[in-house]
């Protein structure tokens, strides 16, 4: 499993009030505050390959305008450490 | 709280204090709720630490549990990064775990790597220096940490007194430094960062952010989803990311920014726009003489006039592909003293036969038209490396140079650094050591042909893959009876692999270290996991066989009380034996190295602040100076009296002026054509660079998985045009080959950049596709930095012979 923090810069149009709620809606978010534009969230993966096509899931949703990377833990992705 | 919801609640944390920042675009360290570091329970401790790559330095926080990174989070009291991080920056604690890290030193034997103890290996380091003291280098890096680099550079120039240590900084960021030296008398860039998020117009001089600098980039960008009125200009060979930001891309053909830079010039003269009083007050003029030299001749505004008569934006279209219109519209926004300009460059405009002289006119540029020493007016280099700022610039470790902006041609700095070191007079010799390129030069002759370098010990450096023309200063040698190669890495990189003796070092937070950056600032961060295996400290090796040196009697080891160099002493005054592994952490080595460096620094006005300022901050850029209260402050605008406090007198003070009189200096330097340009056996333009997944020659980033399998191996990139007229479809091998060497790779079309019709890219990221097989190694006659970003070379499909 890794977790990450992410922000979401939701688009200024329509669409960014349907990605708010698809993004309240999986089950892998758990949202936090929004700040104007900007969303934080932590996503949940079950390990780093599936955390990755998270994020471009995300990226290319509509009403989604960037995603930025703020923080990722990998400790228990492999006990010996990644190859 | 169990594990996972300890792992979320640090999470939000750190992304709900980055959400603040973007939308409020001021300090995350005021935003609401709790902090990364602070969030209640779990098991991982988080340190400090500026990241292990490019020359940004953002600082992480890393996430150690059990002897081990396992998280990362972008700092948000960072002033660089503000809490955000690029996809390098974010995957930087996997770099210590590629599986292969090198655990034990290896000797050569029979044309094979294998084992030996690391008494064995510091008595071969040592053999080498006594056997041929003066053919003995060390080949470093922008990547040592300062006491790294400072130690090696004592090591040299006190010890050995050869001179013969340069860095692989000498390939990327050389030609700044001498526009800094020619422009201002003193090295590195007046303004800082800050800049970034006050100027009206930003103009890329070829240079690449949005995958080079991310998080620099995205200081830019942010401001404009505020709302913010920002003009990006591209100014550019190839379409990049950069350019999808930018409202103005101007393509130019190679090497004609000279001539860009002068048609600006030509027109803020000719129009009467530039900024006269300023120029009146502050500037002298310049130009080049043959031989060049960073003081030149002195000329008259005049005569500058007419020099810069034949740029008319007319000819400046001919000579750069750049329309007059273009040329017309970037004279009138440094006509405009309304806006704030910043210009940005990189290695586009470094690596260049004519480095020095571009640097010094996008200088010229600034100071003509006055856009300088406010917020958002400044030009500004900045570095690839982590460290090329802090330990090759302001360290001094290329071969002329000594710590704190000295040389070792000046008597008066000799005489200085000999006090500093306790030397006996004469010990550091005048004549300046090899650079990089005749240093590997010489290293791959026959001694009896030139080549009196026999032994070079690299550092935290990849030549075999990094050196331009590899097939001619890096693989000789290899095959020379005599020639001795020493690589001290944590990976078998290339270099490691080709060398006669490897030594494994501890990375990044298995030790203590400081980095300095690209906007003067210095960082250190602490030891938080131990090395694997045997890996040990890049400094510790350097001091160990420095007293290895010692024990056998080189003179060189001992001051002129007869101590050893580098005598580290305790809280209590006792020395500390730090050269036996087990008792090197009894002291902080890195603490006593840097008390005695900052000495150096007050000459130059480069003040450094006592080592435990900067484990308290996350950075601050030089001059910091000692307050009354006992606090130290910081410098963000040298040379401006609302911010430098050695300014005194006038609104600007260029107190190292070349011409002694605080003024800065304004240079013509005419358009010159490139050493090799496309003809008919050669077509193309080859340029080099780097890309966003990737840093470097891909040592550490091809071992991260996420970070490979983003990017997993170098391409020609080729505009479709040129493609199509050799037949070749995308994802197809072809041949691309220089007069030098060639190699074999895929095409993309259509990718993430475009380069411009008749000319080709390669990234320089994938150790098994060496696009420097092709480059060439001519290079500034100032800086010695060779030109990786042009030369001719011919694409042909598999099978189809040569013409």
């Amino acid at each position: 499993m890794t977790v990450s923090g992410l922000v979401v810069t939701l688009t200024r149009d329509a669409d960014a009030r349907s990605a708010l709620a698809r993004l309240h809606a999986d089950p892998r978010l758990t949202l936090g505050e929004p700040v104007a534009d900007r969303l934080p969230l932590v996503a949940e993966a079950p390990d780093a390959r599936a955390g990755e096509a998270l994020v471009r899931e995300l990226e290319a949703t509509p009403g989604v305008a960037r995603v930025d990377v703020i923080s990722i833990d990998f400790s228990s992705e492999d006990p010996d450490g990644p190859s | 709280m169990d594990r996972r919801d300890f792992l979320k609640t640090t999470a939000l944390a750190a992304a709900s204090a980055a959400a603040y920042r973007l939308a409020q675009g001021g300090d995350s360290a005021a935003a609401p709720g709790t902090r990364v570091t602070d969030a209640p329970g779990g098991d991982v401790t988080w340190d400090k630490a500026p990241c292990r790559f490019c020359g940004t330095g953002c600082h992480v926080q890393v996430g150690v549990r059990g002897g081990k990174v396992v998280a990362i989070a972008g700092d948000d009291k960072a002033e660089v990064n503000k809490g955000l991080l690029c996809v390098k920056g974010y995957h930087v604690g996997l770099a210590l775990y590629g599986k292969d890290r090198l655990t034990r030193p290896l000797l050569r034997k029979n044309g094979k790597l294998e084992p030996i103890t690391w008494d064995q290996a510091l008595d071969i380091v040592a053999d080498r220096v006594m056997q041929n003291p003066a053919g003995f280098a060390i080949y470093g890096s922008g990547q040592w940490t300062i006491p790294e680099g400072y130690a090696a550079n004592k090591l040299i120039k006190a010890g050995l007194a050869n001179n013969q240590i340069d860095p692989n900084a000498r390939l990327c960021m050389a030609s700044a430094v001498t526009g800094f030296l020619s422009t201002y008398g003193v090295d590195e860039p007046a303004g800082c960062y800050d800049d970034l998020d006050a100027a009206d117009v930003i103009i890329m001089w070829g240079n690449n952010p949005a995958e080079m600098h991310p998080v620099l980039f995205s200081r830019i960008v942010d401001r404009r989803s505020r709302g913010e009125d920002v003009k990006i200009i591209d100014l550019t060979t190839r379409r990049t990311r950069t350019s999808g930001f930018s409202q103005h891309t101007l393509f130019f053909k190679p090497q004609s920014d000279l001539a860009i830079a002068n048609g600006i010039a030509h027109l803020l003269v000719e129009r009467g726009t530039f900024d006269r009083a300023f120029v009146d007050a502050y500037c002298n003029f310049r130009q080049r003489t043959e031989p060049p030299t960073l003081d030149g001749q002195a000329m008259s505004f005049e005569q500058y006039k007419a020099a810069l008569a034949d740029y008319t934006p007319e000819k400046v279209e001919e000579i750069s592909g750049v329309s007059a219109a273009d040329i017309r519209m970037l004279a009138d926004l440094f006509g405009n003293r309304d806006l704030k300009i910043t210009s940005l460059w990189c290695m586009g405009m470094n690596q260049h036969t004519r480095g020095t002289a571009i640097n010094d006119l996008v200088h010229g540029i600034h100071l003509l038209s006055g856009h300088f020493g406010r917020p958002g007016d400044a030009p500004t280099s900045l570095t690839g490396q982590p460290s090329a700022c802090g330990t090759v610039r302001e360290a001094g470790t290329l071969a002329h140079a000594l710590p704190g902006g000295f040389v070792v041609a000046k008597p008066e700095h000799r005489q200085k650094a000999e006090e500093i070191w306790n030397l006996p007079a004469g010990r550091i010799k005048d004549k300046p050591g090899y650079h990089t390129v005749e240093m590997w030069r010489r290293f791959s002759k026959p001694a009896d042909q030139g080549g009196d370098i026999d032994t070079i010990w690299v550092q935290v450096t990849n030549p075999a893959r990094s050196l331009p023309n590899i097939n001619e200063l890096f693989e000789p040698s290899r095959k020379l009876p005599g020639k001795f190669l020493i690589v001290s890495d944590v990976y078998p990189t290339a270099t490691a692999m080709a060398a006669d003796l490897v030594l494994p070092s501890a990375m990044w937070v298995e030790k203590n270290g400081m980095f300095g950056n690209s906007e003067r600032r210095t960082q250190q961060w602490f030891k938080m996991v131990p090395p694997p295996g045997e890996a040990r400290d890049d400094c510790w090796q350097t001091l160990a066989v420095a007293r290895r040196l010692y024990d056998r009697g080189l003179p060189g080891m001992k001051d002129k009380d007869g101590k050893f160099l580098f005598d580290i002493k305790d809280a209590a005054g006792k020395s500390v034996p730090f050269w036996e592994w087990p008792r090197y952490y009894d002291v902080n080595v890195d603490r006593a190295l840097f008390e005695e460096y900052r000495k150096f620094s007050r000459f130059k006005h480069k003040d450094l602040a006592p080592y435990d300022e900067y484990v308290k901050a996350r950075g601050l850029r030089w001059p910091v100076v000692e307050q009354p209260d006992g606090s130290w402050r910081e410098t963000r605008f040298r040379f401006s009296k609302h911010d430098d406090p050695y300014v005194t007198k006038g609104e600007h003070q260029f107190y190292h002026s070349v011409t002694k009189d605080d003024r800065a200096l304004i240079w013509f330097h005419p358009y010159d054509p490139p050493p090799e340009s496309p003809d008919a056996d050669y077509p193309l333009w080859l340029c080099t660079g780097r890309v966003i997944e990737h840093w470097h020659t891909g040592t550490m980033t091809m071992r991260i998985p996420q970070l490979q399998r983003a990017m997993p191996e170098a391409y020609v990139e080729m505009h479709r045009d040129d493609a199509r007229a050799l037949g070749v479809q995308d994802g197809e091998i072809v041949i691309v080959e220089s007069r030098r060497g060639s190699l074999e790779l895929p095409v993309w079309l259509d990718g993430r950049a475009e380069p411009a019709r008749g000319s080709v890219f390669v990234p320089f990221f994938d150790e098994r596709l060496a696009i420097n097989r092709a480059t060439l190694d001519a290079h500034d006659p100032l800086s010695k930095q060779p030109d990786y970003k042009k030369c001719a070379v011919r694409v042909r499909r598999r099978g189809k012979a040569a013409p």
